[in-house]
């Protein structure tokens, strides 16, 4: 593959955690602009993969490269000034906040913390925030819940708050973005809009990097897909190759005739 | 918007009653009664703070009465033994007990729940001993006495009635900056971070660095109330810095609405003015203060300013604008 156009790159990257062997080995380049869809059936070790990227979790062995460039030891935190936001499969959004609220602490690294000006509410303050809220309420408007914004999180539908989610990691405005499972508990209607929303933020510069079951979706949207299982990558391609990947195929039947005994 | 704006509104009511208050010495005239407000005033900044560590950040705290005591000592041994000026020990005070915040914020930034409270616990009652017996300095269990009386612009304050005026300037500027940082980008991040740390984390929040400085902010309001504390009682012994008065610090910052500056100051005065009242039935005071406590926990766990509000939203007529 062209290494110019990889922006994020897992070299052989292992995880375990005690006797279980969630990653074994993995590499994944991820392309520049590209939706890449990474699948497998439950516990193959997608989310950990995300954990490991995000600096949740520090991988056993492996490394990741950020356009060429190796992340080592880099804390959660400093993650997104490289550029890599996330969403999370289980959302969590910060309860009892407003949808603003959510949506401006993706903004955290943006905008100074100007202690002094705060304290005496100066100019510098105010237009650090004033500069907070037009963002995230273009991250918003983006996602179409621009109409919600002073609304608790906590009274919105589920859908709902995987676009506020969305948002929020939108807000950090990263170069590569990394959705896990964004889908999940939407109905149909709400699947569409995400999907057209994806495929925009393609074409907007981004890379995006997704997490999914929903076999319609990634078909939609992704231009290449990789799968796990066990913690092992069976194949990667086309989605209208790796849907007729035998390997594929046994894996996802395999689990379920495991699931029947 | 309107929520802002509705916000403000309540704001600016507030800042009237506050600024009605100035007027408060002229209709209470008893000393005693005056000498609680100016202790409410006072305790009122202890749990400014504390309401930004444990109502914003999430970081419960049972030994306030440590940053307050340090505050205490500091400041009026400045002036006891070097004469420093009030302001200068003052504000020297405020930073030393910001120093010892931040000691404790380091360990304190892996704590949380149980041991984040066990831990403060043990800090509260390390610096209550340390007073008691590093008697070369701290005079030990007998405590300090004759510790000088403030001086502002040349004025010395001796007077109840002074002290009203230099408590409630203090006060108004510790309610600004408190309403400042709880209003702004550091206590919405606050908030996040006591919502759920692995999400801020994920957007770019140091957490730890944010938890830290909860601390500090919260020992540097207790430390400054601490050197007030001092000239106004004029004598100070470790008794007064027991853990009796950390779980005290508590309980106005829980009754009040531990997440709400307002809270902070209602709290303080409320609390303040019950446990005076129960004075006569000593005996009972503790049993009476955990009632309202378990009553407040379970039945308005915002405190009485998310009671307010509550009430607030439900009954009033809709809003004109």
């Amino acid at each position: 593959m062209d290494d110019r156009n990889v922006i994020l790159e897992v070299r052989d990257i292992s995880k375990r955690f005690g006797g279980l062997r969630a990653l074994d080995t993995v590499s994944v380049a991820i392309r520049r602009n590209s939706v890449h869809g990474i699948i497998g059936p439950n516990g193959a070790g997608k989310t950990t993969l995300f954990n490991l990227i995000t600096g949740m979790l520090l991988p056993d062995s492996g490394q990741f490269e950020i356009e060429g460039k190796p992340i080592k030891k880099v804390r959660p935190h400093q993650l997104v000034s490289i550029g890599v936001s996330r969403t999370f499969q289980n959302i969590r959004l910060f309860k009892g906040m407003s949808v603003l609220e959510n949506v401006m602490i993706g903004q955290h690294v943006h905008t100074p913390t100007a202690v002094f000006s705060i304290m005496i509410n100066g100019r510098k303050s105010r237009s650090a925030e004033n500069a907070a809220r037009e963002e995230a309420l273009a991250a918003l408007g983006f996602v179409g819940m621009a109409r919600n914004v002073d609304q608790n999180v906590d009274s919105l539908s589920y859908g709902n708050q995987r676009l506020v989610e969305f948002a929020r990691a939108l807000a950090a405005k990263p170069r590569i973005l990394l959705l896990d499972e964004p889908a999940a508990g939407m109905n149909p209607t709400e699947k569409q809009h995400l999907l057209r929303l994806i495929n925009s933020l393609q074409q907007k510069d981004y890379t995006v990097v997704l997490i999914e079951h929903d076999m319609k979706v990634v078909m939609n949207v992704c231009s290449t897909v990789s799968v796990l299982d066990h913690g092992k990558k069976l194949a990667e391609g086309r989605p209208e190759d790796i849907r007729r990947h035998p390997e594929v195929i046994r894996a996802y039947l395999g689990k379920s005739d495991r699931g029947h005994a | 918007m309107k929520s802002i704006m509705s916000r403000r509104r309540g704001l600016a009511a507030f800042l009237l009653l506050l600024i009605g208050y100035h007027f408060t010495p002229y209709f209470v005239t008893n000393l005693y009664h005056l000498h609680i407000l100016n202790l409410a005033g006072i305790y009122t900044l202890v749990v400014l703070g504390l309401n930004i560590l444990s109502g914003y950040t999430g970081q419960v705290s049972m030994g306030q009465a440590g940053f307050f005591a340090i505050g205490t000592y500091v400041s009026a041994l400045l002036m006891m033994n070097w004469s420093i000026p009030f302001w200068s020990a003052s504000a020297m005070a405020t930073v030393m007990a910001g120093l010892f915040g931040a000691v404790i914020g380091i360990p304190a930034m892996k704590l949380s729940g149980p041991y984040l409270v066990l831990a403060t616990v043990g800090f509260g009652e390390i610096v209550r001993l340390v007073l008691l017996n590093w008697t070369p300095v701290t005079k030990g269990a007998a405590g300090l006495v004759g510790i000088p009386l403030p001086t502002v612009l040349g004025f010395v304050v001796t007077t109840e009635k002074h002290f009203f005026y230099l408590i409630l300037a203090s006060l108004l500027v510790g309610v600004f900056i408190a309403l400042r940082i709880a209003d702004s980008k550091i206590g919405r991040t606050y908030r996040a971070v006591c919502e759920d740390e692995l999400a801020a984390e994920a957007m770019g929040v140091n957490i730890n660095r944010y938890k830290i400085s909860a601390f500090i902010i919260s020992a540097m309001f207790a430390g400054f109330a601490g050197s007030l504390f001092g000239s106004f009682s004029g004598v100070t012994s470790p008794d007064n810095f027991t853990f009796d008065e950390s779980v005290g610090f508590l309980c106005m910052s829980v009754i009040g609405g531990n997440r709400s500056i307002v809270g902070a100051v209602i709290g303080a005065f409320g609390l303040t003015a019950v446990s005076e009242a129960l004075r006569v039935i000593q005996g009972f005071r503790l049993v009476i203060y955990g009632s309202i406590l378990v009553f407040t926990v379970i039945f308005m766990p915002k405190g009485i300013i998310g009671l307010f509000r509550w009430i607030c939203g439900n009954f009033s007529v809709k809003e004109i604008d």
